[in-house]
């Protein structure tokens, strides 16, 4: 059976230290916190030796001593006392007198430890240390001494309390150091960085970036929910996300919110939000980065727009050269057979004039190329469809009305293509049309624009899909063009005519894209 | 037997450790953080300190220095633990106060062999 040992220590660490040893060199141990507990424990469970420290709260090492040794059932146990570094001579004297086996000090190899204990074990009961009668005046005395060296072991307890508080001080200062290190680059970071509370979702800090995009400074940020900072439902969407970030315990990568700041206006955010978890896995702090991608989804739209002009370009562009090259071929053919020189003459013309009508086209696709189709001018619309309509073949004389004297119109030059469209499907289907008239009114959308012929017009079955992309005849693809050109600029266009009495179409230019100059109308 | 202080505040790094050397015949302490290793240190002398180097509060570093203030820890040879990844840990390490280093991860086939050799390395010569 291997010796029991009571170890006596108020410091858990230290209670840990020599449990351990003891235990890796064969011995049981059990132990206490004071010499209260000790006597309380010893007294159920008698161990084969006791080791412990001087001070310690509640009972300290002496008196337990004291009265360990006038204890019947205690005075054979060994008694070890194991104290903290450079204790004074007198100190182990005393310890000692109050029939102490051993004073040992800190720190010590273990092997010494042990071989100390052993040593003590093996003689124990042979060199009983019986405690003889003691006078008043040696118990005074005894008292007294005891007294100097609490007083001692308490001064010197102070100087190391004071030496842990400089110490503890210099941590605290490099810590400081850190802090004040890791801030600036939080500081720094380009992007919006802040952090909530994960129990109630209030902000805790919020880096320089940040502040300059919602508007506040932190201090007034701090504290703060998004429900103080933002409108209801933006504020409902951020918390939602918050609390899915938290509950799933992963990174949540937001592609695109629109947040309402207070100097910038809306702005479009790329968020990402962390969760910033504890040792036991429990959210602590949510984390978010933010980029403001406004200006990116901005330059992406405008991207997108172009693109969408120029593809409809190629489209028309290709549309028309494939006409004028059917008709080319008719002409051709045409002088093929004709037997006179001079119908041949008339038809060489015809062909000349749509082979430079092609080349023209041609040039004004290489032109729209260099000036970039996005760009706006104001535009004189009514000498502009006169010319487009000057631009149309006819077979049979059709005649334009154009009131629109004065109105200018604020778009990408491409508009003239919508204008050419719309007259050149009258001349060329309307069969019975005479006349085209243009003319406009102001209402409270904007100015409305009607092109109306006097032709046939649009059969009730056909109405609903004038404006598809296909619709067997050739001419009709005009109207996909027209209608998704007008919609990239903000315009509308509607047809109202009644079959049978003509085509009718209302455009609608938006207030701002428009003015009027001159004598018409008046306004400017 | 050889009594070795363990610096580490890591489960899984401390009971991988201990089960290697405690199979060897070696008594391992364990401290979980710097004030604990330097509290072990000013109570016990130990064969040899074995230091993790990222510690949470005190890094392994400081905690190097602070040791070496304690009289008795003078001649005992403090070995770091390395992260292998780290590339100037092993220069600060020295620099600090430790004898040497051992990289991690650890390898359990040397890393008694690499112990036993640090453990001579010890400044007072003596030898048991």
């Amino acid at each position: 059976m291997t010796a029991i040992i009571l170890i006596v220590d108020d410091n858990s660490q230290n209670l840990y230290l020599l449990e351990s040893i003891l235990k890796g060199y064969g011995f049981t141990t059990i132990s206490a916190k004071n010499g209260a507990e000790a006597l309380e424990i010893a007294s159920k469970n008698p161990p084969d030796l006791i080791i412990t420290d001087i001070l310690m709260p509640v009972m300290d090492g002496f008196e337990l001593c004291r009265r360990w040794k006038k204890d019947e059932q205690f005075q054979e146990i060994p008694f070890i006392f194991f104290t903290a570094t450079y204790t004074d001579p007198r100190d182990e004297r005393f310890a000692l007198s109050l029939g102490a086996e051993r004073y040992i000090t800190k720190p010590q190899k273990p092997e010494i430890l042990i071989g100390i204990i052993r040593d003590v074990l093996l003689n124990a009961g042979k060199e009983v240390r019986a405690q003889p009668e003691t006078t008043f005046e040696e118990e005074m005395e005894s008292l007294r001494e005891y007294n100097e060296v609490l007083f001692r072991k308490l001064q010197k307890k102070v100087k190391q309390l004071e030496d842990e508080v400089v110490r503890c001080n210099r941590i605290d200062e490099s810590l400081r150091e850190s802090e004040k290190f890791l801030h600036t680059i939080f500081d720094q970071i380009p992007n919006m960085v802040f952090v909530k509370d994960a129990s109630d979702l209030r902000f805790v800090r919020f880096n320089k970036a940040g502040e300059d995009l919602i508007g506040y400074p932190r201090t007034e940020l701090i504290g703060k929910t998004d429900g103080d900072l933002f409108p209801k439902e933006q504020a409902a969407f951020f918390i939602g996300k918050d609390r899915e970030v938290l509950r799933n315990k992963i990174l949540q990568d937001i592609p695109e919110e629109t947040i309402q700041t207070r100097l910038l206006g809306t702005r479009i955010l790329h968020t990402k939000k962390i969760p910033i978890l504890d040792e036991s896995e429990t959210p602590r702090y949510l984390l978010g980065i933010s980029e403001d991608i406004t200006e990116r989804r901005r330059a992406e739209e405008q991207m997108k727009l172009t693109n969408r002009k120029l593809e409809l370009m190629t489209e028309v562009t290709y549309q028309d050269i494939q006409n004028k090259i059917t008709a080319v071929r008719g002409y051709i053919e045409l002088s093929r057979k004709s037997e006179g020189e001079e119908k041949c003459g008339e038809f060489i013309d015809k062909e000349t004039e749509i082979l430079e009508s092609i080349h023209n086209l041609i040039r004004k696709t290489k032109d729209y190329q260099q000036m970039g189709v996005n760009i706006s001018s104001w535009i004189p619309l009514e000498s502009m469809i006169q010319f487009q309509f000057s631009q149309i073949s006819q077979r049979q004389k059709v005649s334009l009305h154009c009131d629109l004297k004065g109105l200018l119109i604020n778009s990408d030059p491409l508009i003239e293509r919508v204008f050419y469209n719309i007259m050149h499907n009258a001349v060329h289907h309307g069969q019975t049309v005479t006349t085209i008239s243009l003319t406009c009114r102001e209402t409270g959308e904007g100015m409305v624009l009607i092109c109306e012929d006097d032709g046939v017009g649009i059969p009730d079955g056909e109405k609903a899909h004038i404006f598809d992309r296909v619709i067997g005849g050739k001419g009709a693809f005009g109207l996909f063009f027209v209608r998704e050109f007008l919609n990239l600029a903000g315009m509308k266009i509607t047809e109202t005519g009644l079959p049978g009495k003509g085509a009718r179409f209302e455009i609608t230019i938006p207030a701002g894209a428009y003015r009027l100059s001159g004598t018409a109308g008046g306004e400017v | 037997m050889k009594n070795i202080l363990y610096i580490e505040d890591n489960d899984q790094n401390f009971y991988l450790v201990h089960y290697i050397l405690t199979a060897q015949g070696y008594l391992v302490i364990r401290a979980r953080d710097g004030r604990e290793g330097i509290n072990s240190a000013m109570n016990t002398i130990f064969d040899l300190i074995l230091l993790d180097i990222q510690l949470p509060g005190m890094d392994g570093y400081a905690t190097a220095r602070e040791l070496r203030k304690i009289p008795e820890v003078a001649d005992i040879p403090i070995v770091a633990l390395t992260s292998y990844a780290m590339a100037g840990d092993r220069e600060k390490a020295l620099a600090a106060g430790c004898t040497g280093y051992i990289e991690k991860p650890i390898n359990p086939k040397t890393f008694t062999e690499q112990i036993r050799s640090h453990l001579h390395t010890r400044g007072d010569g003596v030898e048991e």
